[in-house]
């Protein structure tokens, strides 16, 4: 079990890490689906939609209520009765489970599954492969926010040419639309990764507060408090963890970045009055001393944690197994609570680097066979309930946020119900935030100007313009257009 | 006459091939695992791939833009700085205690040269590692000390501290290493000679000084040599440092871990290529000049 949660935590690290956030984009159009009526047609302009069109005219059946688009049930059954091999890259800790699963169900179909390395040092692999044209796996597990990156090299296999636009109210919006970019389904979603606040409860009672702070506003006045009483942070402020400022923005309802496939346009607006706003308010909680700025997931931060210095924590579903194998604080000790919100009463969460994915690539032979892996992974209902309650990514399906069965499953370590609150978050985060398709270098140079800004205690301001101005130069060298 | 020369040109071309065949493996994986990347990198770096429009030739344009590029020159000034302060501290370390276990008047001398060789034998990978809890802000050695003497820790990963802190660790690395090259030279210096200088009536100082150290200019020489090469191709420790002391150490910290990331998180293998060998000429320079300075003093003895 020890394994297990130590295996979470290097997930986590990496999801926080390097890698850049998700995508979710594309999700303008996934509320003009419903009324196309054609499944992947969507906004998207002639990309998806021709593929999806030409698909559906060879379903037979062509009724009145546009088919799903893809392939007949005919080609799928003789897609997975047909001896076939499919490799398969995943750092999730629950491939290996869904494999055994799938190879059960389909005895035809054999899945290598390989563990080339978490997030970015995958991605490396995937390109090296991409760039020698051989070696390139069937299958990618990968964050949201990566594939963007991978539409920009036209890499993956738009999934709605086999189906998977049928597949969308299944899914909770914000989850569906981190595999979407511009109206392509290109990754269907494994798990989500809402983010919440955990808070340390018996500081929080040592200070004499009895709720955690509901806005923005209590949560500054109760840092004031806790440090006068308990001499604890409230809050870290890390400056090497882009991923926590990502979640920042997107529950502020700040969207920096957008791009669209086919579009050699970026916008990048790391420093536009909203993110000055938002890092004043950040600035004057770490001015005062109440926030502090360790560089995170390293031994110092939980050390940090282990010396009562840090009282909240806003993290995705995998901070409790986090905080118990990385941490010394006692069970019980860390609760789950919504975010703060910037107007009360609000309802605005946010998605910790959007999520993870599958994908098929492109270069795949076996497109059908791999899909149908995919949509086993994500939809399979044998399977869903015990994926999120053992494997520490949140729910992507709507059945398994309505089932009892994985929301009011304890979490033994918080000595909580937590998945309330994870499902509470789950249906306030909005698919509005879009990613740039380099997010690896977006998220790397947080640390050389605001990361840096923050750990030495200088301008934030500042730190975001020179943030700005990075991107806003690799973006040129790299060809783009910016703003 | 004849014969003897026709014998000595079949003998030496008997050599020739021996020799060819000996150094023939060598020279393969040379020119296969050395000289062939060499040649490549140098012909990617004439190229300049984007995300958006792919790969197109650009000639020198690579090295112009890393000659403006002021990460270049913070990773420079860095190395420099690196250079002037720590390489002739260790080296004076280095060679004050092969000078002294050279008197043959330490006890235990063979204990403590292999006491000081030892951290060189743990991979700077675990050094680094080690110095980065010893370090640490919250619970490291240093910073426990310090408290418990009620005094002031500083924050030895901080942007004001990296740099003396990696020297430190490096020193301790190396060290011991440079102190073996320069025992085993000093080992080499004819007893006659501090004999001589000993009935001249030179004292440990002074036969240090005039006798044992131009003695071994040699491995002086080859000792600096190695280690500008080494200050201009720091990498491991910074980079494992990185994720402790992320403000501290940004990409662009040194030179090799700037064209590090450059290729593995901007993706611009090009521009990469291009930097690697700018930083490959730039370390001709301070070794040249080591080298003309050696010649001189050589030519002026």
């Amino acid at each position: 079990m020890n394994g297990t949660w130590q295996g979470r935590g290097m997930a986590a690290r990496a999801v926080a890490l390097l890698a850049a956030g998700i995508l979710v984009a594309g999700c303008a159009s996934s509320t003009a689906t419903p009324a196309a009526g054609t499944p992947g047609a969507s906004t998207a302009p002639s990309a998806s939609a021709a593929p999806a069109t030409a698909a559906a005219s060879e379903a037979p059946t062509a009724s009145p209520t546009p088919a799903p688009t893809g392939p007949s049930q005919a080609e799928i059954d003789a897609a997975l009765n047909t001896p076939t091999t499919l490799t398969y890259w995943s750092w999730d800790l629950s491939a290996k489970a869904s494999v055994d699963e799938f190879e059960k169900l389909h005895p035809a179909i054999k899945i290598n599954l390989t563990n080339v390395g978490v997030g970015p040092a995958e991605y490396q692999k995937v390109r090296t492969a991409l760039a020698a044209g051989t070696g390139v796996p069937d299958i990618v597990f990968m964050e949201g926010s990566t594939v963007p990156a991978f539409a920009l090299t036209n890499s993956l296999l738009d999934l709605g040419s086999l189906g998977a636009s049928s597949l969308q109210d299944l899914f909770l919006p914000a989850a569906w639309s981190s595999g979407v970019v511009g109206g392509q389904v290109l990754g269907l979603p494994v798990g989500s990764n809402a983010t919440a606040s955990y808070y340390r409860k018996d500081l929080f009672t040592q200070a004499g507060i009895s709720t955690p702070p509901a806005t923005w506003d209590e949560f500054a006045a109760d840092a004031k408090i806790l440090k006068d009483k308990t001499g604890a942070g409230i809050a870290d402020f890390t400056p090497n963890d882009a991923g926590l400022i990502y979640a920042w923005m997107y529950e502020a309802g700040i969207t920096p970045f957008d791009w669209t496939p086919g579009s050699t346009h970026v916008t990048v607006q790391l420093n536009s009055p909203d993110m000055k706003k938002l890092m004043a308010y950040w600035q004057g909680l770490i001015d005062a001393g109440y926030v502090g700025s360790t560089a995170g997931w390293v031994d110092a931060y939980w050390q940090a944690f282990n010396s009562n210095s840090i009282a909240t924590w806003q993290a995705g579903v995998w901070g409790s197994p986090v905080l118990q194998g990385d941490t010394k604080t006692a069970t019980g000790a860390w609760n789950v609570a919504p975010w703060p919100q910037w107007t009360a009463g609000g309802q605005a969460g946010a998605l910790w680097q959007g999520g993870v994915d599958d994908v098929v690539m492109k270069a795949s032979a076996n497109p059908i066979a791999a899909y149908e892996f995919l949509k086993f992974r994500s939809t399979s209902p044998q399977f869903a309930v015990e994926k999120y309650t053992k494997w520490g990514w949140d729910p992507v399906l709507k059945s398994v946020v309505a089932d009892p069965a994985w929301l009011y499953t304890k979490d033994p370590y918080l000595d909580q119900n937590a998945n309330v609150v994870w499902a509470q978050e789950l249906s306030s985060v909005g698919p509005s935030w879009h990613w740039l398709p380099f997010m690896e270098y977006v998220t790397s140079s947080y640390v050389d100007t605001l990361g840096k800004a923050a750990a030495d205690k200088t301008d934030l301001g500042a730190g975001l313009d020179a943030w700005q101005q990075a991107v806003v130069t690799y973006a040129q060298q790299q060809g783009f257009t910016v703003n | 006459m004849t014969v003897q020369g026709r014998r000595a040109g079949g003998r030496q071309r008997h050599e020739r091939i021996a020799g060819l065949a000996f150094t023939l493996p060598f020279l393969v994986l040379f020119v296969a695992l050395f000289v062939v990347p060499l040649l490549y990198s140098a012909w990617l770096s004439t190229f300049r791939s984007q995300l958006i429009g792919g790969q197109v030739f650009a000639g020198l344009a690579n090295y112009i833009r890393a000659a403006q590029d002021p990460s270049i020159w913070h990773g420079i000034s860095n190395v420099v700085l690196f250079l002037v302060i720590a390489v002739p501290a260790q080296l004076a370390v280095a060679l004050f205690l092969a000078l002294v276990f050279d008197t043959g008047l330490v006890k235990a001398a063979r204990f403590g040269r292999l006491g000081i060789f030892i951290p060189f034998a743990v991979p700077s990978v675990i050094a680094t590692m080690m110095w980065a809890f010893i370090y640490g802000t919250q619970h490291g050695l240093v910073t426990q000390t310090l408290r418990a003497l009620g005094l002031p820790a500083p924050d030895l990963l901080s942007s004001r501290w990296i740099l003396p802190s990696i020297m430190n660790i490096t020193a301790w690395e190396y060290v011991g290493y440079n102190m073996i090259v320069f025992y085993a030279a000093l080992r080499t210096v004819p007893p006659e000679l501090i004999e001589a200088a000993a009935i001249d009536g030179a004292g440990l100082w002074r036969t240090a000084w005039s006798v044992k150290i131009p003695a071994i200019r040699g491995a002086l020489l080859l000792v600096i040599i190695f280690s500008i090469i080494f200050s201009f191709q720091l990498f491991n420790e910074p980079q494992l440092l990185a994720p402790t002391a992320s403000a501290a150490i940004g990409h662009d910290f040194t030179p090799n871990l700037y064209a590090y990331n450059v290729a593995f998180l901007n993706q611009d293998v090009n521009y990469a290529a291009a930097i690697a060998f700018a930083l490959g000429l730039i370390t001709l320079i301070p070794s040249a000049f080591v080298l003309r300075v050696f010649n001189r003093e050589e030519v002026a003895s």
